[in-house]
Parts: C-alpha cells; structure tokens; sequence
C-alpha cells in the first residue's frame, strides 16, 4: 500500500504495543481482581485500539474493540466479575488483533463468534444477585498532592471545595504545606499560596477522584497515586514526589530495533569524530575555538550515554510473555504450573533480549513438558500437585543473570552418561564429573531421535540455546538435582554495544580487551618464573598461572625488549591465565563493531574497535582465547597478514 | 433559602432544559438572554453562587461576559462555566483564558450540567 508518511506503520507498530499491552494487562487483571487501576489501564489500551483501527478502516476489529469496552467498564463498576472467563475472552482478542500488523481486518465471521461470547457475559450482568458485588467496593487508598495554581480564585474555582469533597468521601489525612505563604504584610488575599499533601480511604474509583478535580487539572499541580496495601508506605518528600509524577507520565512508545541501532551507529561515530575534533584542539591552545570543542564534548558524552541507555529495557516486560506462554503451554499438557518472576527491572540491552527471546522460549517449554511432571505423578511423589517455574533476574557486576527453576523431576544424570558413552562423547573408564555430564546435553547431536521418551526428554535443541547465548557473549549452566528440580543459569553482557576495554599494543597491533574479564596487570619480567620459560607458568602471590604471549598467538613479531613487556591476568570462571603484551596503552570504552563474518577460522576475536582517531583495534574475546590456548596451543596460529586484511575489510 | 444560579443563553429552548432540571435539583434559577442582563443581574444580586452561560450570543460573547465578571471586584471570584461547542475547541483554551471556572460541551445532559455546577459551587462553608 502506498504509505508515504509511515502512518501506516505507525499504526502497526502502536497496535502491536497495545496488543501486546492488552495481553499483559488481562493477565495481571486475572491475578489481581480488584484492582481497579488495572482495568483502567486496561480500558485505555482497548480504547485505543478501537479508535485507532476505526480511523484506519477496520471496522470489525473496532466493533470488537468496543464490545471489549462494555465488558471492562462493567468490571469497573464492579457489575462483572474479573476472571479467567473475562481474561480467556481478551486473550483471544488480543490473538485476533494482531491480523491489524499484517493490515487486514478481523474477519467479520470471528468477530461475530466473539461478540456472541461476549454478550453471553454481558447477559449475566443483567442475571439477579450480581448487583451485589458493586456493594462490596474494595476501600481504596490514595495519595493525593494538590498545589492550587496561585490565581485558582481568579477562575471562579475555590480548593476549598475540592478538599471538601474529598473529606465528605471518605476518611483523609490532610497536611497542609505553609511554606510558601509570605509575611503579612506581602499576603496577597487573592492568590492562593498553600498546597496539600492529602491521604484517604475511600470507596471511589481513581477516576471519581480525578473527577472531583475536574478543571483543577490544567493549570494546577495535582498528583493522584493510587497507594496498594501489598506496596510498603513511602516516605517520600514532594520533590521526589513529583519526580514520581513526571516518571509516571512518562509513558513508553515502541521504536523498531532498526532505527535505535542506526542512531547508536551514528552517536557512535559522532563520538568518535568529536574526540579526534578534541584531540586537534587540545594541540592548539590558543584557538578560540577551543572552549567550544570542550563544551561539545561534555554534550556528545551526554548523548551518548542517554542513547545508550535507550538501549536499555527492563527484561520485566518479556517476562510478561511468559506468563502467557505457561499458562498456555501448562493447559495444553494437563499440567498445573505456576509461574514466579522476580528481578523485573533489571534492564538489559533490547537487542539482547530480542537474541535470548527464542532460546528462553525453549527453556520455559523445556521445563514445563519435560521437567514438571503431571499432577497425578507429582501427589505420588509428595510433591504439590502445582509444578513452579522461577524466572529471576539480577545484575551482578557488569552482567546480567537470568536462572530459570523448576521443581519437576530433574536430569538424570546416569542416563546422560550412558547416552554421552554409547554416543562415543564419552570414554566410560574416564572419572567425569557431574558438572561435565550435565555439559554433554549442549553437545550439538548429542540430544537426537528416541532420547527424548527416555528421560526428562531435555535437550531438543539445547545446543541451539548454547549457541545463541554464545552469540551475545552469554554463558549457560547447568544444575539439576535428579528428582528435585532443574535450574539453568545463564550470564549475560548488560550491552553489546559499548564495552569497556584495556588496550594494549603487540607487535605494532593495537587490541583491546573487555575490561569485565581482566584481574590484574603486571610486569611481566618480575613474576615470570626464571629458568623454567618452556613450561610458562607465572608465579603470582602463591599461585602459579600459565602464560601466553598474543605475538605467539598471531605470530607477531616483537618490537621491543623483554624487560618492558607486561601482563594481563584474566579470569574466568575457574580459569585464571596470563597474556603477554608487549606495550599497556589506557582503558577506554569502545564501540564494537563485529568483524567475525568476514572469516571462519576461530582467532578468539569478538570485533574490532573503533579508536579515537578512527582507527580500529581487535578486541579479544577471551573465553574463546583460552579455549583456543588451552587446546590447539601453537599449532593453527592465525597469521598477523590475515588479521592486516580483516582490519582493512572492517574499515569500510 | 435555595441557592441561586444564573443561567445566560440567547436561546430559549435551552434556558428552560436547565431551568428546569437545575430547578428539579433545589436551585432557585435566575435568567438572562444576553450578557449585558446578566451583568445587570448580578450587580443587583449578590446572592447568586455561580453563572452558566453560553458562548455565542448577539451582543456581548460569553467569553466577554467572563472577563467582565473577572474585572469587577464585587463578583470577580463567581464561578462560572461556559457552554462550548465540541466543533469549535479553542474556545475551550479562550475561556480558560479569560477566567472561567468550567466548560460544558453542548448539547449535554441534564445530569452533567448539574454534576459539574455540584463540583464547583461554593458550598456554605464554615
């Protein structure tokens, strides 16, 4: 369709976040019956579906969108009840709307069938003894701060009378602030000075409060918060307040992945050129211009960490889809699951999540069919007969940790084995540990064909999962206790696009390490351990680590005498070892540009960054480095030519 | 004593929908069918707890009439609310402007006319 000015995609893109909205919203309504800011929220999602495809021309799904109007207005005033039977039917329209993103109407026959349920619903409000539930109103609980504009009287409107209401509504605390009432003598009697910070109790819905500040609301301030028992009582002063209150505003769109990528590239560069700009001038100290390129500096830093931080998504609102994939997946296999989410604002790099999406995906269902078992087996094994999924998030240090639990039945570890031998993964006479059994599911075909009706059945694809957690840097492990439960832990980078990094130069290469994975830096000659240079260890404090050399590893040529190189101890995990490097330079951030595609061989390299003068240095990728290390040693060196080529394809 | 309410619209028919739902509600109501009558009405009549009135009429506009009110002192803090016409919504932003209390789209219903004259009425306070 011809859609010059993208309203069209505007519209897709809108009604895919209010579907997706809508989806979470009858969920959390589901869960929270009563709450009353839910099926507002949820109210305002539908109407704004409803308004916006009628505007674009599809009808059905508008007529559908206001039959779903009717039904939570009567859950509002408490007409209709919220429940499964009222979250079934928004499910399955959030389902039917998202034939809107492809631009094609709900076809008028499922929109027929829908409404049909719908008024079903609607007929039992009518049904005797259903009124009664209006009676029962939760007593709700709000906070209200109201600063009257200080020329309030000289529109006709008095607080007082606002206030009054809500006293006559319910039981308030009211604090009245003085502070910015002058002395006598400069009291103005006509403007209002005062403000309220007032608390009540009251059977009124959070819009019949708004309502009793009906016209109050444009010019002066009025901050009404909706105060939840299960939410501890804050203590809070007004400025934080209002900070709350510009954050609650703050209402989130969607922007496609695409266009926040292109405009970190372009800050990226922006950075860039702004440092060499930085650079040039501070050689030039009495150029005039000089002040203004500082200026500059401050603001393109400014940029760049906000734009960075536009990356950043709380992983809360994937979460929200997992809900509906468990409570979905668990009826479909007759099991009864519960999900528990904890960590929901941990933020973490968008185009991370979108990477991790299809293999937590995988990991949920993996749990739900092959770790929870049915109902019947759990009470026999005097387990409860509800199955739970932990899905938890936090960040430790520079990165993110996800672990998705389980109480099912656990990974048989005996079964593994023998599968990992008779597949010749494994020789039976070797002592392995239960750490390592458990690793043989991520072995690519390791996990095919009947396995899957012998045990748990977990693994379909397991290699799959390890090789897009891979992909963003991720690390996966395993812990199961046979019978008890399966917990997968996975580590993630908080972002893919600017990393911290220590630079160091080698045979006149530049390369860059992450700092997150470096422990400490030495000199290289006052630990090394004399005499014994063939079996390089290095003797740090009462540790002895193995060394490499990075002109080794590349077949570099030295440049410089010995006596001057230095060491970067890196760690992971267990694993502690040592590379040489010629020259250390400084820590910086840098911006990641990936280089990997354009050769296969694995040269423990991640990307190139893109340095202050716009030249590029390699960024090493030191998991795989001491793979490489521990494995090949010296025998599939990557050469210095090789990576002089790389380098020069990734600078265009 | 019933508290007062002027009423101000050029049109009769509408002058007598709110009488007559404003009455039904223990309003005593007073009339004017332009603003210069109802500037004269509330010269007179201190009593009168707030004004409704509509926007276009011959003579003096609605949004004037507001601004009369807002100029005198002996009435400058009555609430009034003016009759807007949801086709035409910067008058909404012009009678704010020029000091009303409240606006009302037209047409209305009897019970919104008088829910809103219930929000900002003074009441008799202590």
């Amino acid at each position: 369709m011809n859609d010059p000015s993208g309203i069209k995609d505007a519209f897709f893109e809108e009604s895919r976040y209010l579907v997706s909205e809508m989806e979470t919203l009858a969920l959390d309504l589901e869960s929270e019956p009563g709450n009353t800011g839910i099926a507002d929220s949820l109210f305002r999602a539908v109407h704004t579906i409803k308004g916006s495809s009628g505007m674009f021309g599809f009808e059905n799904a508008a007529e559908l969108g206001h039959a779903l109007e009717n039904i939570i207005a009567s859950v509002r005033d408490g007409a209709l009840k919220a429940g499964k039977e009222i979250t079934d039917i928004f499910l399955e329209c959030a389902d039917e709307f998202k034939v809107l993103y492809e631009n094609k109407d709900i076809e008028l026959k499922t929109a027929l069938r829908i409404k049909d349920k719908i008024a079903v619903l609607a007929e039992s409000v009518t049904g005797p003894g259903k009124k009664e539930q209006k009676k029962q109103n939760v007593l709700n609980e709000y906070r209200i701060f109201f600063r009257p504009m200080e020329k309030i009287f000289e529109i006709g409107l008095d607080p007082y009378t606002n206030i009054e209401e809500l006293i006559e509504s319910g039981e308030c605390t009211i604090e009245c602030d003085t502070a910015n009432v002058p002395d006598l003598f400069e009291i103005n009697p006509e403007k209002s000075y005062l403000s309220f910070d007032i608390r009540i109790k009251t059977m009124l819905s959070l819009k019949e409060i708004k309502d009793i500040f009906l016209f109050v609301e444009d010019d002066s301030e009025i901050i009404i918060e909706e105060i939840h028992s299960t939410i501890p009582e804050k203590t809070e002063d007004i400025s934080d307040k209002l900070n709350k209150y510009i954050g609650k505003k703050d209402s989130s769109i969607a922007i496609s992945t695409k266009k926040l990528d292109d405009m970190v590239n372009l800050v990226g560069e922006l950075v860039m050129n702004q440092s060499r700009l930085y650079r040039e001038m501070s050689l030039r100290p009495d150029d005039p211009l000089k002040e203004l390129a500082e200026a500059m500096e401050e603001s393109v830093q400014e940029l760049r960490s906000s734009v960075l931080d536009l990356r950043m998504t709380p992983i809360g609102t994937k979460f929200s889809h997992f809900r509906r994939l468990v409570r979905d997946l668990s009826a479909s296999l007759d099991k009864k699951v519960e999900l528990y989410t904890y960590g929901e604002d941990t933020e973490l790099d968008k185009s991370i999540i979108e990477k991790i999406w299809d293999p937590f995906v995988h990991l949920i269902r993996n749990s739900i069919d092959h770790g929870i078992e049915s109902p019947e087996e759990r009470l026999k094994k005097g387990k409860s007969e509800t199955g739970r999924i932990v899905i938890s998030a936090r960040t430790k240090e520079s990165r993110v940790e996800i672990s998705i639990s389980d109480d099912g039945k656990g990974l048989d570890e005996d079964f593994i084995l023998e599968q990992a031998v008779k597949r010749g993964f494994a020789d039976k006479t070797q002592n392995i540990s239960k750490n390592n059994i458990l690793d043989f599911i991520f072995i690519p075909g390791f996990t095919t064909a009947e396995k899957v009706s012998g045990i748990s059945g977990r693994g379909i694809g397991m290699d799959a999962v390890k090789k897009k957690i891979d992909e963003v840097n991720g690390e996966i492990r395993i812990d199961s206790v046979k019978g008890c439960g399966t917990t997968i832990t996975i580590l993630l980078p908080l972002t893919l696009a600017i990393v911290d990094v220590l630079m160091f130069e080698t045979g006149n290469m530049c390369f860059a390490v992450p700092l997150s994975h470096i422990e400490e830096c030495f000199d290289f000659s006052r630990y090394k351990i004399e005499g014994q240079r063939k079996r390089n260890l290095l003797k740090l404090r009462d540790e002895f680590i193995p060394y490499f050399k990075i002109s080794d590893i590349y077949s570099l040529e030295e440049s410089s005498d010995e006596s001057f190189w230095q060491v970067i101890v890196v760690d992971h995990g267990k694993r502690k070892a040592g590379f040489v490097v010629e020259r250390l330079l400084r820590a910086q951030q840098a911006v990641i540009k990936s280089i990997r595609n354009w050769y296969n061989k694995d040269d423990g390299i991640t990307g190139a960054a893109v340095l202050y003068d716009g030249s590029l240095a390699y960024v090493l990728d030191v998991i795989r480095l001491l793979n490489i290390c521990a494995g090949k040693k010296n025998q599939d060196t990557v050469s210095g030519a090789v990576l002089e080529n790389t380098l020069k394809i990734a600078q265009f | 004593m019933p508290e007062k309410i002027l009423i101000v619209d050029d049109s009769p028919s509408t002058l007598m929908l709110m009488k007559f739902s404003l009455e039904k509600k223990g309003f005593e109501v007073k009339e004017a069918v332009n603003a210069e009558d109802a500037i004269n009405i509330i010269e007179k009549d201190s009593d009168i707890i707030c004004m409704v009135t509509d926007i276009n009429m011959p003579g003096m506009s609605g949004i004037e009439l507001v601004e009369k009110v807002r100029q005198n002192l002996n009435y400058k803090f009555l609430p009034v609310i003016v009759l807007t016409n949801p086709d035409n919504p910067g008058n909404v932003k012009k009678a704010r402007g020029a000091g009303a209390t409240g606006w009302l789209d037209k047409p209305f219903k009897p019970e919104n006319l008088t829910n809103i004259i219930d929000k900002i009425r003074k009441r008799p306070g202590k």
